[in-house]
């Protein structure tokens, strides 16, 4: 398929191709919609076997954060970089200056974060190049480890989903099964724990369970066993892909609220949940906290604001149940009806000049 | 088509696909190399039978003005844009509208102008939406650039005169010009200004007949133009034209005219080398036309005779092309290649110190 063509059928604007040939940068960037502003999104730093490959994950991510960007309100729109390389052998100074530069070219119209393979180190060497970089640390004028957040959002939307099934929101009592105990499940676990919930636990890394089971009294179940876990709440927290055709079946869960992307191996399995009356909050609305934070971060960060948009995830989500059972649709066709709308309605009235200092 | 390996075989530093169905538009912009400035390249547009075929020409395109530009002088860079479409039937306010965004999205690393499929009304309309366009209609522009062109080659042709003859002088000189359009034309002009005996060929009548009555040249038959007892062929026609067949029956010394892509082959430059004829590189004696251009970018905007003086340029550029082919033992189109290659290496290691904003 050539590259107009996969553009056309996702709705991309601009797909940008940069080389350097002193350092052998390789990367793509992907510029899916800009109605809301300039496309926020991470850079990706992997070893595509091919050239297609990195297209296709840049052009599929780059959409993704259009929709996330426009159901967390905030005024960005949707953008993705890939660099087509090794994270483990292939960077350098050079790599990464010649990476900010090639943003800075961009004018603007791209704000790129960290995501798999790349590293607030990484960007302080960008940084020295381009002035459209978030996700930088603490200590350089950055919001630092977005994780924090991504589980305060989490945390919010559990609570959502509970006061949506049960009519009350407090986890108090409440069992969860997080899967995945990285930096946003750990946190979350945590968080749940000292709010009076049974917290059960797996992850494919034996250690990260064993840490945590020092800390607190978890229930650690195998990785196989999390899906059967009796609970109200199953919280997906490590890779994309979980909800199929194998997992649903197995869930006893009445909710499905976790961190991590991607979590419906296909759409239709947002139909699936919805019909065996579990419900499920969409990936990309709740776990955007960390996003949410690095949007605030350009332009200067406010912790606490970057906090109050994140719990605003509570409401949102709960605004996004009703409007499902308005609609008569499951809560991820409701999630996309919503961005649509917003990006309709935007477009709509930009069209007005007015005239601004 | 592997995009990667394409940019890394030359060093292409961006290639840009934008897309707007709203307006029907497909367009791809490639900058090459921006060691010299902002990259400025022409626009065309052409139905492309596919993708990889706009993919092609934008990458083949672009670094030819990488080449031509750095050859001129200039301070700008390579690059070069292609719109997928016909333009008998796709054009559209729309398009050119949404072409200029993405074209004022690069921030003026890429300068665009008209080329095949393109004319100054598209370009006006391009310019609603970025400031990065030159060749546009309004006052302060270029305007018909061939009289700077027919300028250009004619210093061109007496820095090779020099060589060849040890004379700059064209008086009493055979040129054949190939094309009576309006370099053709203009050429012509200097050329009898200056003494020579002109022939021309092109199967407009109407061209051919109204440059035989101005200037008083001698009209002969296209496939004749090759083989005439001249001093001189100028090729101001059509590319393509100096080939296998051409070249054998070929008795001028120096070739020397604006048409672009004058050889068939890099095989015939070599052949043209060994009959001992002068070959002046098409685009470093037809770049006058670029000059004119890219004047309206200075400060003030445009001037006619400042882009005439800079025209004047390519005569020392010629002359510095024929020094380096005798340097390295190598023919004149190889020559102009490294003159090129050479001027951005020496502003490449220029850049290396470093200089605080604010001074230029």
């Amino acid at each position: 398929m050539g590259i107009f063509e996969k553009m056309s059928k996702q709705g991309h604007e601009q797909l940008v191709f940069a080389y350097d040939r002193s350092t052998n940068l390789r990367t793509v960037v992907a510029i899916h919609n800009t109605t809301l502003g300039p496309a926020l999104g991470g850079t990706r730093m992997m070893a595509y076997p091919t050239e297609d490959d990195a297209i296709d994950d840049v052009l599929r991510l780059s959409r993704g954060m259009t929709y996330k960007a426009a159901a967390s309100g905030v005024n960005y729109g949707g953008g993705k970089a890939v660099i087509w390389g090794d994270p483990g052998h292939d960077k350098s100074e050079g790599l990464w200056r010649a990476y900010g530069q090639f943003v800075q070219a961009l004018g603007g119209r791209f704000i790129t974060g960290t995501d798999m393979g790349t590293y607030p180190q990484d960007f302080v060497l960008a940084a020295q190049e381009s002035d459209y970089l978030v996700g930088l640390p603490e200590e350089y004028g950055g919001s630092g480890d977005t994780s924090i957040l991504t589980a305060v959002g989490v945390f919010e939307g559990i609570r959502a989903c509970l006061q949506h099934v049960y009519g009350k929101d407090s986890v108090q009592g409440r069992t969860v099964a997080v899967q995945g105990v990285g930096k946003v499940g750990a946190r979350l676990a945590r968080d749940l724990h000292e709010h009076g919930a049974i917290v059960y636990v797996c992850d494919v890394d034996e250690t990260r369970v064993a840490a945590l089971a020092e800390e607190m009294p978890v229930r650690v179940v195998s990785p196989e066993e999390i899906y059967s876990v009796p609970c109200d709440v199953f919280s997906p927290c490590s890779v994309g892909g979980v909800l199929n055709d194998r997992t649903i079946p197995l869930l006893q869960a009445r909710i499905v609220a976790g961190s991590a992307n991607n979590q419906l191996q296909e759409e239709r399995h947002g139909e699936m949940l919805h019909a065996r009356g579990i419900l499920y909050a969409p990936d990309y609305i709740i776990n955007a906290g960390g996003m949410i934070q690095v949007a605030e971060e350009w332009g200067g960060y406010v912790k606490e604001e970057a906090e109050r948009q994140t719990r605003l995830i509570y409401q949102r989500l709960l605004e996004l149940f009703a409007l499902a059972e308005r609609e008569g649709v499951s809560p991820n066709r409701a999630a996309d009806l919503m961005v649509e709308h917003r990006l309709r309605t935007i477009h709509a009235i930009h069209k007005t000049m007015i005239p601004r200092a | 088509m592997e995009i990667f390996a394409r940019m890394a075989e030359y060093g292409y530093e961006q290639v840009v696909f934008c897309h707007d169905p709203a307006a029907n538009l497909r367009a791809i912009i490639a900058i090459h190399d921006t060691t010299l400035g902002p990259a400025l390249g022409g626009c065309r547009m052409w139905p492309y039978a596919s993708e990889d075929e706009a993919i092609n020409d934008v990458l083949r395109l672009a670094r030819g003005m990488t080449y031509k530009n750095a050859a001129a002088g200039l301070n700008l860079g390579g690059g070069k844009s292609v719109i997928i479409g016909d333009p008998k039937k796709d054009k559209s306010e729309a398009l050119f509208r949404a072409f200029g965004r993405f074209v004022q999205s690069l921030q003026g690393r890429y300068i665009t102008a008209e080329d095949v499929g393109i004319n100054v009304e598209d370009m006006d309309i391009v310019r609603m939406e970025t400031e990065f366009v030159t060749g546009i209609s309004a006052p302060g522009s270029s305007g018909d650039p061939s009289v700077v062109t027919a300028y250009g080659v004619w210093q061109g042709m007496k820095a090779c005169a020099a060589e060849v003859w040890n004379s700059d002088s064209l008086r009493g000189k055979r040129v054949a010009i190939q094309g009576a359009g309006h370099v053709g034309y203009h050429l012509a002009e200097y050329l009898r200004d200056e003494g020579a005996e002109l022939y021309v060929s092109d199967i407009n009548e109407d061209a051919l007949n109204r440059l035989v009555r101005d200037i008083g040249a001698r009209a002969v038959d296209p496939d004749e133009i090759y083989g005439l007892d001249v001093d001189v062929f100028a090729p101001c026609a059509l590319g393509a034209t100096l080939n296998e067949k051409t070249i054998a029956l070929m008795k001028a010394k120096i070739v020397a005219g604006s048409a672009n892509n004058q050889l068939a082959t890099p095989a015939d430059g070599d052949a043209l080398e060994a009959r001992g004829i002068l070959y002046a590189p098409d685009y470093v004696i037809n770049a006058g036309g670029v000059i004119n251009v890219a004047d309206e970018l200075e400060p003030g905007g445009y001037n006619r005779e400042r882009a005439m003086k800079t025209a004047g340029r390519v005569r020392r550029n010629v002359e510095r092309v024929i020094a380096i082919a005798k340097r390295d033992h190598v023919p004149t189109y190889v020559a102009a290649d490294r003159m090129a290659e050479e001027r951005i290496a020496m502003v490449a290691r220029l850049k290396t110190k470093y200089i605080p904003a604010g001074v230029s």
